[in-house]
């Protein structure tokens, strides 16, 4: 065949791959905006569900789903800062390093699920948190630490060696460089990846099924030990355990726009931050 | 030592980065409030041994020491010396200008800070005073608080300079500290350093001859990790005593 046929050929090949790809994307979003759409309103954004589930709206799930995604950020963000400091700026690369690394690496494979479990074993049942946003924070907390520290040590090695060196030659411990000088500097990375590990924790169903997770709820959670509705969880529930399908689906569609909505706001947040960070800084 | 009293004494000093040996036996007293100028060939071992009197080279791996270095007659490879505290007694300005990226202001008061300075004046006026002392003040006095990634190459190496300085050390180290600069900018640091050479005693690594007569008191000549020869630069440019420092000079290798 010739070169030139061969690579129109492969060129035609790329692009189709990648046309299916937006087309199946588009799906997706085009479907749930349409079907979710009609039941969105100012209602169903800020009441509780009535009725089984078959009506009323879905403020709990927002603010459940809030709680959990900030209390995940309590558990992971300080842990994946201090390890990642640990292994850029302390650790001595050996053979050592590498197992620690390749571990956390493994974390980031393990099914969410398994995740679930290990909760339900430990903060739901060792240290008696009971099925709690305490318990599913602290789960989806230790799920999101590989994402973290492999973004955190990301941001951290950007930081240009000079900055350090500049800091040590004027006196200054190792501490008081990671603090002063290396975490400001990679400061937007670390922001960047953290919006983005919320955008996963958000959407999150399997860690909190066992953990903190409900159908049903009087009111708002009071207490870091009450159970919470959950928005990826509230659409598995309207969609296995209803009663009225026909009712309960469109507002299952209208929990996925929510939640989709959500995940696509904070990611495009990260976006513009950064952008800005990008442009503010010149090294 | 011509006279000179002796600020650093370097006895002896081999360094080794793992079986590599990169300085051999080096011995050279550098004198008190004077610029003393390193030359050699890239790759003679400049940098190592600069970095060797602050040292800065306990950073690599494998670093091995012989001989000793004496700041006022105590070694700083003893084992009494912590290398926090030795390094805020000698400052160091880099090749490429490495401002932290925070405002100028902030740039020169950081190794005040980090010292424990509270007093909001104290630190203005320290800061000021390192301004000026680098030649800097008249050019930034409105924008203290503007990023210091705004300044030009060669005003960023007069903040690094004020920076090094906020902190009062008695020695300063500059690593070719005008070689990513342009001409303009280079003559402006040249004519800092014979100015600061009043109340520091300099050291100044470059690989740039001209630089070296325009501005130091006493050259040393390395080659190939050995200190060929060390004396006031005059003599050292006029009449080398060695072939090889000859050689270099006119340029016939490096």
């Amino acid at each position: 065949m010739e070169k030139k046929t061969t690579q129109s050929l492969w060129f035609f090949f790329c692009g189709l791959a990648m046309g299916l790809v937006c087309l199946a994307l588009g799906v997706i979003v085009g479907f749930v905006v349409v079907q979710g759409g009609r039941v969105i309103s100012f209602e169903f954004l800020f009441s509780f569900p009535r009725r089984g589930m078959t009506e009323g709206g879905i403020l709990p799930a927002i603010v459940g789903t809030l709680y959990l995604v900030v209390g995940s950020i309590c558990v992971s963000l300080p842990l994946g800062i201090f390890s990642a400091v640990y292994l850029t700026e302390y650790a001595r690369p050996n053979a050592f390093l590498r197992i620690v690394r390749s571990t956390i690496h493994c974390l980031a494979g393990i099914p969410s699920v398994v995740f679930g479990l290990f909760g339900l074993a430990v903060f739901v049942r060792l240290f008696g948190f009971g099925v709690s946003i305490l318990s599913g924070s602290f789960t989806l907390g230790i799920m999101s630490l590989p994402v973290v520290i492999a973004s955190v040590e990301e941001a951290l090695l950007s930081v240009p060696r000079p900055f350090r060196e500049a800091s040590f030659a004027l006196g200054a411990d190792k501490w008081t460089t990671v603090k002063r000088v290396v975490l400001p500097a990679a400061f937007p990375g670390i922001l960047t990846g953290m919006i983005l590990t919320v955008g996963r924790v958000a959407g999150e169903t399997a860690p909190i099924m066992f953990t903190a997770a409900t159908f049903f709820a009087r009111g708002l959670p009071r207490s870091p030990f009450d159970r919470v509705l959950a928005l990826p969880y509230h659409i598995y529930g309207l969609i296995t355990e209803g009663t009225r399908p026909e009712k309960q689906i469109p507002l299952a569609y209208g929990t996925a726009l929510v939640l989709l909505a959500l995940v696509l706001l904070v990611n495009l947040l990260a976006i513009v931050l950064r952008r800005r960070f990008r442009m503010a800084r010149k090294w | 030592m011509h006279g000179e009293k002796s600020k650093l004494g370097i006895h002896n000093l081999s360094v080794f980065f793992g079986v590599k040996q990169v300085l051999y036996d080096v011995t050279l007293d550098i004198p008190e409030n004077r610029v003393t100028a390193i030359i050699g060939p890239s790759g003679c071992g400049k940098s190592t041994l600069l970095r060797s009197i602050n040292r800065m080279n306990d950073f690599y791996e494998n670093l091995r020491v012989q001989g000793e270095v004496l700041l006022d007659g105590e070694n700083i490879y003893g084992d009494s010396v912590d290398p926090v505290v030795l390094r805020r007694r000698i400052g160091m300005v880099f090749q490429r200008p490495n401002p932290f990226p925070k405002s100028i202001f902030e740039n020169v008061a950081y190794g005040l800070r980090i010292q424990g300075w509270k007093n909001k004046k104290a630190i203005q006026e320290r800061v000021e005073e390192s301004l000026r002392a680098a030649a800097l003040w008249e050019e930034v006095k409105d924008r203290l608080h503007a990023p210091a990634f705004e300044l030009s190459g060669g005003q960023q190496q007069r903040l690094c300079i004020a920076r090094a300085i906020a902190v009062e050390p008695e020695i300063l180290l500059m690593d070719e500290p005008a070689s990513a600069l342009d001409p303009i900018a280079t003559a402006r640091i040249e004519e800092l350093i014979k100015k600061l050479r009043e109340r520091y005693t300099i050291v100044l690594v470059t690989h740039n001859m001209q630089e070296a007569a325009r501005v130091s008191d006493y050259t040393a000549f390395l080659f190939m990790g050995r200190l060929i020869e060390f004396g006031p630069t005059a003599q050292i440019f006029t009449n080398p005593r060695r072939k090889e420092t000859e050689d270099y000079l006119t340029g016939r290798f490096g």
